[in-house]
């Protein structure tokens, strides 16, 4: 079976200025990822700041092009594929409602607008499409010739949604949709992309910091270190047999509200090491309590076995 | 170890903020209590008045707004009528604060020497030399390395956590009592937020300050709050000792916060998530009743009235017409 979406070695540089007179410099934001996703699957992508899922994001939109490595959608390479009919398969939310709807438009002519750009239907056909889909995802008719400075963070959310599902796409990329949210929001939020996922048969990649939202919505999920695919599983083996010493201490760093259990120490050290210079070996392993003398000259190999992937040397366990 | 010696004391604590709309009332009416060693954590939602709250125990709120209270004391001395200079005193010397974001909050164009030594000089009358000690010795408790090459350092050349523990440092460097962190961890990654969580606990412990811990996050009050007090439309609904609001939360609102959050293995991947209908409601007006009656599902008439205030023999208080307690976690 063919996977829905896949990259293959996809990687991107970028070219950083390291200062007047001096040479620039190159930053690996993503390095060699390969992943792929079913349809109907949730793929969660965590991570920290700086260690590339969000420029993932962008190169599965198509809206950053790779450095090396593909993107495959049903098997044909989206460099290919002519935007628009792009487009109509793969459709962005990304994380700050405030900054992504624009502030001038009414909220129908903004959910409308994607089927404006492929020209479908009438006018008057395409703006009852977008009430329609308004209403699917929970805001009333009332707000449609609002614009978005008269919503709350929850509702311009909504219409992010609404836009991103009008022309009935196969893939949703979420960018840490949730983050800017309160959390009684953010619970409204993913019931809402639960619940659409199942009636129209979406297909989510869902990018976010908080490993307890990935959890929840996930089916598979990616730890990304460094621009690199560290481990790679189901969710529920992910969370009860976490296997990279990062993906552990993720897990380990998640605050449930469950009194008495204090604040855990992973023993990671200081310092997120900076991309421009990632260190040697393992790029982990500066921080890693299970360090190998190996870990800072080779870099680990990815092991793909039945309980999914990882890259550490920690993997196969020696006899 | 929480003493029985109280660091802050307001009673009463109103804040109002004109806007061309009309009058906000973004704090009515609250009452806190914060004693030596203690940390007690003030959580709510967007708008919901928490970090006017902290500016306002501060002195620091914008000069649109208004604050009153009955009584507010700090260290058994009434500040309410206190004069500006006696609050400038006390500010960054006794009673020092945190805020969330880290990179706004230092000044970029001085470096992190300057801006840790300058309260302390002004306000101990310390020389350049001692500041500087000073500075070096706080940098290393707070687990920076070669605290004294840093010194020369600009804000801009520190990671996110690093600068955040600059930040506690120079809330630190003049020995407060009373420390007020709005929301310290927020806009770190999860690994450094644990972090700095941890320092803040350890330091509280050892040096036995009070604390008051403004936050959005439940995850960071279970973890590290002696007490809490659950904020709603600029009023105190709930408060208690953390333990048992998170193992009998009373208030609906508390309750269908705590149903709001996914916790790997205890809640179903994929199930429904608690969710609390409606929006908040708007701060301008007088409100009568309780504030969450619009969106609570136990809403009745009696709603709209004065509402009781309930209270157990643990201390644990909550302001709602219902009194039968809820015994069990809100349902997970």
């Amino acid at each position: 079976m063919t996977a829905l979406i896949e990259t293959k070695d996809l990687q991107r540089t970028f070219s950083v200025s390291a200062g007047m007179f001096k040479p620039r410099q190159t930053l690996h934001a993503v390095n060699g990822v390969d992943l792929s996703v079913q349809r109907k699957d949730v793929l969660g992508i965590v991570g920290e700041s700086g260690c590339g899922k969000s420029t993932l994001a962008r190169m599965l939109l198509g809206l950053t092009p790779p450095s090396r490595g593909s993107v495959l959608i049903d098997g044909q390479d989206i460099s290919k594929i002519d935007r628009r009919e792009l487009a109509r398969r793969v459709q962005p939310i990304f994380q700050d409602p405030y900054s992504s709807l624009n502030p001038r438009r009414t909220i129908s002519s903004i959910v409308s607008f994607p089927l404006d750009v492929l020209g479908v239907g009438t006018k008057s056909e395409r703006r009852k499409k977008a009430i329609e889909m308004l209403d699917r995802v929970g805001l009333p008719a009332r707000y449609a010739d609002n614009t978005p400075g008269q919503l709350s963070g929850g509702q311009r959310q909504r219409v992010a949604i609404a836009r991103a599902l009008v022309i009935n796409p196969e893939i949703v990329i979420c960018d840490e949709p949730t983050s800017a949210l309160d959390v009684s929001v953010q619970a409204q939020i993913l019931n809402l992309l639960l619940d659409l996922r199942k009636e129209f048969n979406l297909t989510y990649v869902f990018i976010s910091h908080n490993l307890a939202v990935v959890e929840h919505i996930a089916t598979q999920v990616a730890v990304m270190y460094l621009g690199r695919v560290v481990e790679l599983t189901q969710t529920a083996e992910l969370f009860k047999h976490p296997r990279h010493p990062y993906t552990q201490a993720l897990l380990a760093s998640v605050l449930t509200p469950e009194p008495g259990l204090g604040i855990p120490d992973m023993g990671l050290g200081l310092s997120f090491p900076d991309p421009l210079h990632p260190p040697s070996g393992c790029s982990f392993h500066p921080r890693c309590q299970q360090r190998l003398p190996e870990c800072s000259v080779e870099h680990p190999h990815l092991l793909r076995d039945a309980q999914g992937d990882v890259a550490c040397h920690l993997y196969p366990a020696k006899k | 170890m929480v003493t029985d010696e109280i660091v802050l004391n307001v009673q009463g604590l109103t804040v109002d903020i004109s806007t061309p709309r009309g009058t906000l009332h973004v704090v009515r009416d609250i009452s806190l209590q914060v004693k030596r060693g203690e940390t007690l954590c003030i959580v709510g939602e967007s708008g919901c008045g928490k970090s006017i709250t902290s500016l306002s125990m501060m002195g620091l709120l914008p000069k649109t707004a208004t604050r009153h209270s009955r009584l507010f004391e700090f260290l058994g001395e009434d500040l309410s009528s206190a004069s500006k200079s006696r609050i400038n005193d006390l500010r960054g010397n006794r009673m020092a604060m945190i805020f969330q974001e880290p990179m706004t909050a230092l000044n970029p164009a001085y470096t992190i020497g300057d801006q840790l030594t300058e309260h302390y000089r002004h306000h101990l009358k310390a020389s350049a030399q001692d500041a500087r000690l000073r500075a070096v010795e706080l940098l290393e408790k707070v687990g920076i390395a070669s605290a004294a090459e840093r010194l020369g350092q600009y804000p801009h050349q520190l990671s996110g956590g690093l600068r955040q523990r600059v930040m506690i440092a120079m809330a630190l460097m003049c020995g407060p009592e009373l420390l007020i962190a709005d929301e310290p961890s927020t806009a770190l990654d999860v690994t450094i937020q644990a972090q700095i969580l941890r320092l803040l606990a350890d330091l509280q412990d050892e040096l036995g300050i009070a604390m008051v811990l403004i936050t959005h996050d439940l995850g960071v009050v279970a973890r590290i709050a002696d007490r809490v007090a659950v904020m709603y439309a600029g009023q105190i609904v709930e408060e208690g000792a953390a333990a048992d609001i998170f193992a009998a939360p009373q208030h609906p609102y508390t309750r269908g916060l705590i149903s709001c959050i996914p916790i790997p293995g205890k809640t179903v991947p994929g199930g429904k998530l608690g969710t609390i209908p409606g929006v908040v409601p708007s701060l301008i007006g007088e409100m009568k009743g309780c504030a969450f009656k619009d969106r609570c599902e136990f809403a009745q008439a009696r709603c709209s009235e004065t509402i009781p205030l309930h209270r157990t023999a643990q201390g644990q208080q909550w302001r709602c017409v219902m009194n039968e307690t809820h015994q069990s976690g809100a349902g997970q």
